[in-house]
C-alpha cells in the first residue's frame, strides 16, 4: 500500500462524485434535513439550554456527516457498478487497502468539510456574544465534535465502502450505520448533562466497532469475491 | 530475456460446483501474438482473470513474466497491460482524466506523465478529444482509449479480451492494425481472447481452441491449418472420360498421399507444397485435359467448426 495510490484513488473519486452535481446537492440537502431533524428530536430532551445547544451541534454534525457519507458511498459504488470499471481497477497494481482508503478519504472530505462549515455557521450564530472564542475554546461536547467525530466518521465510511464492495448493494451499509448510530447516541440519550461517561463510552465503543469491522472486512475481502459479484 | 512469457501447467478451476477449467496447459512465447478461441462459456475469461491475478485457480501452476500472478510485486505488475471486455473507463470523466488516473497508479512521475498521456492519445488519434467526457465517445473511440490506457506504462505483455467485439468494420481494422503494429514495432507479447475467427487468423501466430473448459487444439496457426505441410489441389477436368486415366496416374505417384474424384473434379492431397510442379508436369505429359486447378486453403473457420462440431457429435452419441 502506497500513499500515492490512496491519493490517486481519492482524486479520481472526488472528480467522479462532484461530476454528479445535482445528485450531490440533493444528497446534501436531504442529509442536512435528516441531521437537523434527528438532532432536534434528541436535544429537546435536554433541559439546560447551553448543554442543549452544544449537544445539538454535536449531534447535528454527526447525523449530517453519517447520512451524507452513506449516501455518497452508495452513489460512488453504484457508479462503479454501472460504469463496470471495478474489474479493471482491481487488475492494476493497486491493493484492496489502497482502493478502500482512497475511496473512503474522498467521501470523508466531501462529508466532513461541508458538515463542519454548517456547524461553524450554526455555532457562531448560537454563541454570537462569545463568537470565535467559543469555537477556539470549545466545551467538552465540542471537543468530541472536532476530534473524535472525524475519526469515527472515517471508520464508518470504511465499513460502508467495504460492505458495498463486498455485498454489491447498499442495505448492508445502511444496517451498519444504523447500529453505529444507535451505539453512539442511544446510550447517551437520557443523559442531560453534556459529556457523561456513558456518551464517551459509547463513542469509544463505536470507534472500536467500526475499526474492527473495517479490519476484519479487509482481511476477509478477496478480489475474486468482488469480481464474481460484479 | 526468457523465451516463455506465460506458462500455464495443469490448471483447474471450479466455480459453484461446476468445472470451468480442466487441466489447462500451454505456453506463450515472448513476442508472439497468442489467441485463445472458444465459444461463450468455454472458460476464456476465467483463464484471463487467473492470469491477471483476479481469481485464484484450484490446482496447477500459473506464471506470467516468470511470477505467480497472485504474488506479483508492483514492478512485475507494471509489466502487464490489459483491456477487459468492459473497457474500464469512467464515462463521466474526460479521456485525459481517465488515463491520468492509471498513469498515477502505474507510478509514472508527474513531470513525465502529461507528455506520455498526450503521446498515447496521439497514437490512438484521440488527442483532439482529450477534454471530452468518455460518455460522448463511440465504441471504437472507447476501445482505442482503453488501448492507450493499457499501454501508458509501456508493458511487456498486453492482455486483450474481445478487442474488436461490437465494433464497426472501420474500427475493427483500426484496432487490428494497431495490435499488429504494437507486436512488430514495440515487440509486445499480445494475448487475445476472441471468438472472431477472422481476426485471430489475421493477427495471431499461435492459438489455443477451448471448449467447455478444455483445450481442444493448440499450436502455430500455420501448422494447424496445414498439418505435416500437406497441400490440397482441386483439379477440374474438361472431359469426364479422362477420369480412369487420371485415377491410375495418381495412384502411381509417390507424392500423392490421397485423392478423391467426384464427377469431373479431383481433390488431390500432396505430400508437400513443392510437389505441385512435378504433378503439373506429369498431368501435361499424359495429356490429361484440365480445365482449372486451384489450391484449397484450409481456413481457421473450417478447423474451428470441425473441432466444435466433432465434439458436439460425440456429445450427442
Amino acid at each position: 500500500m502506497r500513499f500515492n495510490d490512496i491519493v490517486a484513488v481519492a482524486k479520481r473519486e472526488l472528480l467522479v462524485i462532484t461530476n454528479y452535481k445535482f445528485l450531490f446537492l440533493f444528497t446534501y440537502l436531504v442529509s442536512f434535513y435528516v441531521g437537523t431533524y434527528l438532532s432536534m428530536a434528541y436535544t429537546n430532551l435536554i433541559p439546560d439550554p447551553q448543554i442543549r445547544i452544544d449537544t445539538y451541534l454535536a449531534f447535528f454534525f454527526l447525523s449530517t456527516e453519517i447520512v451524507f457519507s452513506w449516501a455518497l458511498s452508495t452513489l460512488q459504488v453504484q457508479d462503479y457498478m454501472r460504469q463496470r470499471c471495478m474489474e479493471t481497477i482491481l487488475a492494476t497494481p493497486l491493493s484492496l487497502a489502497s482502493i478502500l482508503l482512497g475511496k473512503s478519504l474522498a467521501i470523508f472530505i466531501l462529508s466532513y468539510i461541508p458538515s463542519l462549515f454548517c456547524v461553524i455557521i450554526v455555532f457562531l450564530q448560537a454563541n454570537w456574544p462569545l463568537g470565535l472564542a467559543a469555537l477556539i475554546f470549545p466545551s467538552s461536547v465540542g471537543w468530541i465534535l472536532f476530534f473524535i467525530s472525524p475519526v469515527l466518521l472515517f471508520g464508518t465510511i470504511c465499513v460502508n465502502t467495504l460492505l458495498l464492495m463486498y455485498l454489491n448493494h447498499s442495505m448492508g451499509s445502511l444496517i451498519v450505520n444504523f447500529i453505529v448510530y444507535l451505539l453512539i447516541f442511544r446510550s447517551g440519550a437520557h443523559s442531560s448533562f453534556g459529556i457523561s461517561p456513558a456518551i464517551l463510552g459509547s463513542y469509544i465503543l463505536g470507534l472500536i466497532c467500526v475499526f474492527l469491522l473495517s479490519y476484519i472486512g479487509l482481511k476477509c475481502l478477496r478480489k475474486e469475491r468482488i469480481v464474481l459479484a460484479l | 530475456m526468457e523465451n516463455t512469457i506465460i506458462e500455464v501447467k495443469h490448471v483447474t478451476k471450479s466455480l459453484g460446483g461446476r468445472t470451468v477449467l480442466s487441466d489447462i496447459n500451454f505456453q506463450v512465447p515472448n513476442g508472439s501474438v497468442f489467441g485463445i478461441l472458444g465459444p461463450n462459456g468455454s472458460g476464456k475469461t476465467t483463464l484471463l482473470r487467473i492470469l491477471l491475478g483476479l481469481i485464484v485457480h484450484d490446482t496447477g501452476e500459473v506464471k506470467v513474466l516468470g511470477q505467480n500472478p497472485l504474488s506479483m510485486t508492483r514492478e512485475d505488475k507494471n509489466g502487464i497491460g490489459f483491456v477487459l471486455e468492459d473497457h474500464g473507463l469512467n464515462e463521466r470523466l474526460t479521456a485525459y482524466q481517465n488515463i491520468d488516473f492509471f498513469a498515477q497508479v502505474y507510478g509514472l512521475a508527474k513531470e513525465k506523465r502529461r507528455d506520455r498521456i498526450l503521446e498515447m492519445l496521439d497514437k490512438v488519434d484521440l488527442s483532439s478529444y482529450r477534454k471530452k467526457p468518455v460518455g460522448t465517445f463511440s465504441k471504437g473511440m472507447k476501445q482505442r482509449l482503453s488501448l492507450a490506457r493499457a499501454l501508458i506504462h509501456e508493458p511487456r505483455i498486453l492482455f486483450l479480451d474481445e478487442p474488436t467485439s461490437n465494433l464497426d468494420p472501420e474500427g475493427t481494422v483500426y484496432i487490428r492494425n494497431l495490435i499488429l503494429r504494437l507486436s512488430r514495432e514495440a515487440g509486445i507479447t499480445i494475448y487475445i481472447n476472441s471468438h472472431d475467427l477472422d481476426e485471430v487468423e489475421r493477427i495471431c501466430t499461435r492459438i489455443v481452441i477451448m471448449k467447455h473448459g478444455n483445450i481442444m487444439l493448440q499450436g502455430a496457426i500455420a501448422d494447424l491449418l496445414r498439418p505435416n505441410n500437406q497441400t490440397t489441389l482441386e483439379v477440374k477436368l474438361e472431359k469426364s472420360k479422362a477420369i480412369p486415366k487420371l485415377a491410375n496416374l495418381l495412384s502411381s505417384l509417390s507424392y500423392v498421399t490421397h485423392f478423391k474424384i467426384e464427377k469431373d473434379v479431383a481433390f488431390i492431397e500432396l505430400i508437400d507444397d513443392p510437389s505441385r510442379l512435378p504433378l503439373f508436369n506429369t498431368l501435361a505429359q499424359n495429356s490429361i485435359p484440365i480445365k482449372e486447378i486451384t489450391q484449397i486453403k484450409d481456413s481457421l473457420e473450417d478447423l474451428y467448426i470441425s473441432i466444435v462440431k466433432e465434439e458436439e457429435h460425440h456429445e450427442v452419441q
